[in-house]
């Protein structure tokens, strides 16, 4: 397998405060790597010093065999989109618009035009209310715009940061299930999530984060069968 | 009588939407009031006045270069003045301190520079105004007029019919989520500013046509701001709409009440929107108008 991503020693500081302390990890194209870890264990952390939102302070981040280009805009040039925690629509734009400007460095027209249109026959909700402002929409309905805006970019890998926070469970199982089918047509994952149950089902690989350090690591059935795993991350008891 | 009024609040009104929506377009995107527009468009009218009288330039030829060459000037005070705020993350009212530092800076530049005196555009249209009715109209406020309503759509177009015009909204919506799609916010400010430099430039040289063109007449840019206040800062629409309401209204008070009353009246539609409508007409809600 090609490794397409490769994360080596990285620390971050954040506010004072060391975020993360010297993270190593490696995604394979093709994969669904899944992050889980609790609320502050560093993982939206990790995914904004990839898209170059915040500095990192040391380590190193190669992608496709390359370093990482420093600017965020010049990381969507080179394949990696970000889908945002909290949906981050742009309200002021329509559902079109949000898709459009998910295209915003591609110049093929018709490839775009036919890029909207597989999004709008994954996601029909979308099609029926493609004239709408994306601030009119559905939390789940947000999202899978979200992703579709991701998806326009063509990346090579999508970062995927809590995309089932404050979606009813039905919604939930859409979304993971579209994951897959992303990942299913060549789009490499890398996924944050609270929801480990669900993260680690459809990943390959998972690592566990655990204040700014990787714990654990191991293919996703491996960690979900895990007894510490479990204990921490998936409610279950251990007697 | 009202007719006549009418016309008038629209030719000026015109106008004001042109340097407003300046002031809205750079706030959309950068949340704070580029104090330094105002003498921009003085850059702009002295420009023209320039290209005209000195160089003979045909007219059509030297709005356009007027238009440009303050866009430039404008796009230049971002690149040097406000890009070293934004990488290091100043907050708004820095900004607004380092904008009223250039309005100040290139004010007292233009008095060395051009020297402290009023400069009269040569006479470009006849002074006969065309009568329709009861109503008489000049034909440099019907120049004016049209050349804001064309510049206005032009700007419209380009906002609402573009990828860049996307691009701007998007940025103006969020600007770090605008870089996770690949948006270079850098060029998309630059080009925010050249257009709002660019508009002020033709509004300077339309105000230096139709009064006279001076130092310190960036002052005149402080109604398009109230316009901008009326309608919504950062809301282009909003822009034009408290620009023609405040047109409107200031012909509308001269006329009929006294013409010392007008700034009366203009200052207090804004503190009466201010008071009850603090994110304007159209704006959208904002903390803190600035």
């Amino acid at each position: 397998m090609n490794k397409l991503l490769e994360i080596k020693d990285l620390h971050v500081s954040y506010g004072g405060i060391q975020a993360l302390k010297g993270i190593s990890l490696e995604v394979d194209e093709g994969e669904i790597i899944s992050i889980i870890g609790a609320n502050g264990a560093g993982k939206s952390t990790m995914l904004n010093a990839l898209s170059r939102q915040i500095k990192i302070e040391k380590g190193e981040i190669l992608f496709n065999g390359a370093a990482l280009p420093s600017q965020a805009h010049q990381v969507v040039q080179a394949g990696i989109v970000q889908v945002p925690e909290g949906r981050q629509i742009f309200a002021n734009l329509t559902v079109r618009g949000n898709l459009e400007i998910g295209a915003y460095l591609r110049k093929d027209k018709e490839g775009i035009e036919k890029d909207i249109a597989y999004i709008f026959s994954v996601f029909p909700r979308l099609q029926e209310r493609q004239s709408q402002y994306g601030g009119s929409l559905s939390g789940g309905e947000q999202q899978m715009l979200a992703i579709g805006r991701g998806l326009l970019s063509k990346p090579k890998l999508m970062l995927l940061d809590e995309p089932s926070l404050g979606l009813a469970p039905m919604l939930v199982e859409e979304i993971f299930n579209v994951i897959k089918k992303i990942n299913d047509e060549g789009t490499t994952i890398l996924l944050v999530e609270q929801n480990a149950q669900k993260a680690l089902t459809v990943a390959h690989r998972g690592y566990v984060l655990e204040t700014g350090k990787i714990i654990k690591t191991g293919h996703g059935l491996q960690l979900l069968n895990d007894p510490k795993v479990q204990e921490a991350y998936l409610g279950v008891k251990i007697e | 009588m009202i007719l006549q009024q009418i016309v008038n609040g629209l030719s000026i009104g015109s106008v004001y939407a042109m340097i407003a929506v300046g002031y809205s377009l750079v706030y959309s995107v950068l949340n704070f009031s580029n104090f330094a527009h105002g003498e921009i468009l003085m850059i702009g009218s002295f420009m023209g006045f320039f290209l005209l009288s000195v160089l003979k330039v045909p007219f059509p030829i030297a709005l356009a270069l007027s238009m440009v060459g303050a866009g430039i000037v404008a796009m230049a005070i971002e690149r040097f003045g406000y890009r070293p705020l934004r990488l290091r993350k100043a907050p708004t009212l820095y900004f607004m301190i380092a904008a009223m530092g250039f309005s100040v800076f290139l004010q007292n530049l233009a008095i060395i520079v051009f020297t402290p005196n009023f400069r009269t555009y040569p006479q470009l249209f006849p002074l006969t105004p065309i009568t329709l009715g009861q109503v008489a109209i000049g034909r440099l406020d019907l120049v004016i007029f049209f050349i804001s309503l064309i510049s206005l759509s032009v700007l419209s177009l380009f906002i609402y019919r573009t990828k860049m015009g996307t691009a701007i909204r998007a940025t103006a919506y969020n600007y770090r989520v605008a870089s996770l799609m690949g948006i270079n916010p850098d060029i998309v400010i630059g080009i925010v500013f050249f257009l709002a430099g660019g508009t002020a430039g033709l509004g300077g040289m339309l105000f230096g046509m139709k009064y006279t063109t001076y130092p310190w007449m960036g002052a005149l840019t402080i109604k398009a701001f109230i316009a901008a206040v009326v309608g919504g800062l950062g809301s282009l629409p909003g822009a034009v709409l408290g620009s023609f309401i405040l047109g409107m209204v200031e012909t509308f008070a001269s006329g009929y009440v006294s013409s010392s009353f007008r700034d009366l009246f203009s200052y207090a539609i804004m503190i009466i929107i201010i008071i009850f409508l603090p994110s304007g007409l159209l704006g959208k809600n904002t903390s803190e108008k600035a």
